[in-house]
C-alpha cells in the first residue's frame, strides 16, 4: 500500500515538474517514445481488428469478452501516446 | 326452447383444409443417433475449453442452415505454459531494475514512461497469445472438416474438407506429456483440394480418429439411404 502510494505521489510530481531538461536531446528521444508508442497504438488496433474479424469466423459466447479486452488494449495503448505527449 | 339454446349460428365450422406441403426430408440423423463417441459426451457450454464436444451457441462463418457442428477442438492448454510463464517473467522484471538501474541514465519521467509502457506491452503480448490460442481452432460438423489457422495477427487461413472426401485418418501421441495429458496430432488426407488437414497438439486425438470414422461411416449411410442433400 504504501508502495502504490509512493509509486503515485512521484508520478504527480513527475506530472507537476515544470524544471525539465528541455534539450535537443531529451526532446528527441521523447519523440522517440512517442513514435514507438504510436506504432504499439497501431498494434493494438490491428489486434481490434483481427479480434472482430475472427469473432465473425468463428462465433462463441466468448466474444463480447474478447472484444472488451481488445478494446481496454487499445485505450491503453492510446493512454499511453497522450501520456508520452504529456509527462515527457 | 329459448332461442339462446338453439344458435343458428352454431352450424359446424368447416373443417381446415390443410394443403398438402412439401415435407422436407431430413437428411441428418443427431449424431448421438449414430456415434458412440459423442453419446458418452455431454453438451459443451464453456467456449474457452480445448475439446468442445455438440457445443452450444457456437458457430461459424460459412455454416450452412442444416449444418451442425459435433466438435470443436483447439491445442491444448498445456501449450499455453510457455508464454504464460514468459508473462510472470516479463511482469516482475521491473522490480529488478532496483538492483540492476540501467535505465538510471534517463531522467525520471522517461523511466516511469518506461515502466507503465512495459506493462502495456505485456498486455498486448498476453493478448496476442490468448486471441491465437483461442482462434486456431478446428471444428467437425456432421458435414466437412473445418481448419481455421490463426497462425498470428496477421496470418489467417481457413481450410475446409466435405466427410466424403476423407481418405485416410491418422493419430498420434508423442513424448512424455503427450502421453500423460492425452494429447496429439490428427493428420487427415482428403481427396478435395485441401490435400492434408492436421489437428496440431489436440487433446484425445484417438477419440477424435474415431469419431471421424462415424461420421464417415454416416456419410456412407446417407449415400446408401439417399439421405444426400
Amino acid at each position: 500500500m504504501n508502495n502504490s502510494l509512493e509509486f503515485f505521489d512521484r508520478f504527480i510530481f513527475i506530472l507537476s515538474d515544470v524544471q525539465r531538461d528541455t534539450t535537443v536531446f531529451w526532446i528527441l528521444v521523447k519523440y522517440c517514445f512517442v513514435l514507438a508508442f504510436f506504432l504499439y497504438f497501431l498494434f493494438a488496433l490491428l489486434v481490434l481488428r483481427q479480434t472482430f474479424l475472427m469473432a465473425q469466423t468463428f462465433k462463441t459466447t466468448a466474444e463480447p469478452v474478447l472484444k472488451i479486452f481488445a478494446f481496454i488494449h487499445l485505450l491503453f495503448a492510446l493512454g499511453l501516446v497522450v501520456l508520452a505527449l504529456v509527462v515527457l | 326452447m329459448p332461442e339462446v339454446f338453439s344458435s343458428a349460428t352454431s352450424t359446424p365450422t368447416d373443417p381446415v383444409v390443410v394443403e398438402d406441403q412439401p415435407v422436407e426430408p431430413r437428411h441428418h440423423r443427431n449424431v448421438d443417433d449414430y456415434s458412440q463417441v459423442m453419446r458418452d459426451e455431454v453438451e459443451c457450454t464453456n467456449p474457452y475449453v480445448a475439446f468442445g464436444p455438440k457445443p452450444v451457441n457456437t458457430s461459424f462463418e460459412s455454416q450452412d442452415a442444416q449444418e451442425h457442428i459435433v466438435l470443436f477442438v483447439r491445442k491444448h492448454p498445456i501449450v499455453n505454459v510457455g508464454w504464460i510463464l514468459t508473462t510472470i517473467v516479463l511482469s516482475i522484471a521491473p522490480v529488478f531494475l532496483q538492483f540492476f538501474p540501467f535505465l538510471d541514465f534517463f531522467p525520471e519521467r522517461f523511466q516511469l514512461m518506461s515502466v507503465i509502457g512495459w506493462y502495456v506491452f505485456i498486455l498486448g503480448f498476453v493478448l496476442e497469445k490468448f486471441l491465437t490460442w483461442f482462434y486456431h481452432v478446428n471444428l467437425l460438423t456432421d458435414e466437412r472438416i473445418i481448419d481455421i489457422d490463426f497462425e498470428s495477427l496477421l496470418y489467417k487461413r481457413v481450410s475446409a474438407a466435405k466427410i466424403d472426401n476423407i481418405e485416410d485418418v491418422t493419430s498420434s501421441t508423442a513424448g512424455f506429456l503427450g502421453s500423460m495429458l492425452d494429447y496429439g496430432n490428427v493428420h487427415i488426407q482428403t481427396a478435395g483440394q485441401v490435400q492434408e488437414i492436421n489437428f496440431e497438439t489436440v487433446p484425445q486425438p484417438e477419440k477424435i480418429t474415431r469419431l471421424v470414422n462415424e461420421l464417415l461411416l454416416e456419410e456412407e449411410r446417407e449415400k446408401l439411404e439417399g439421405r444426400i442433400r
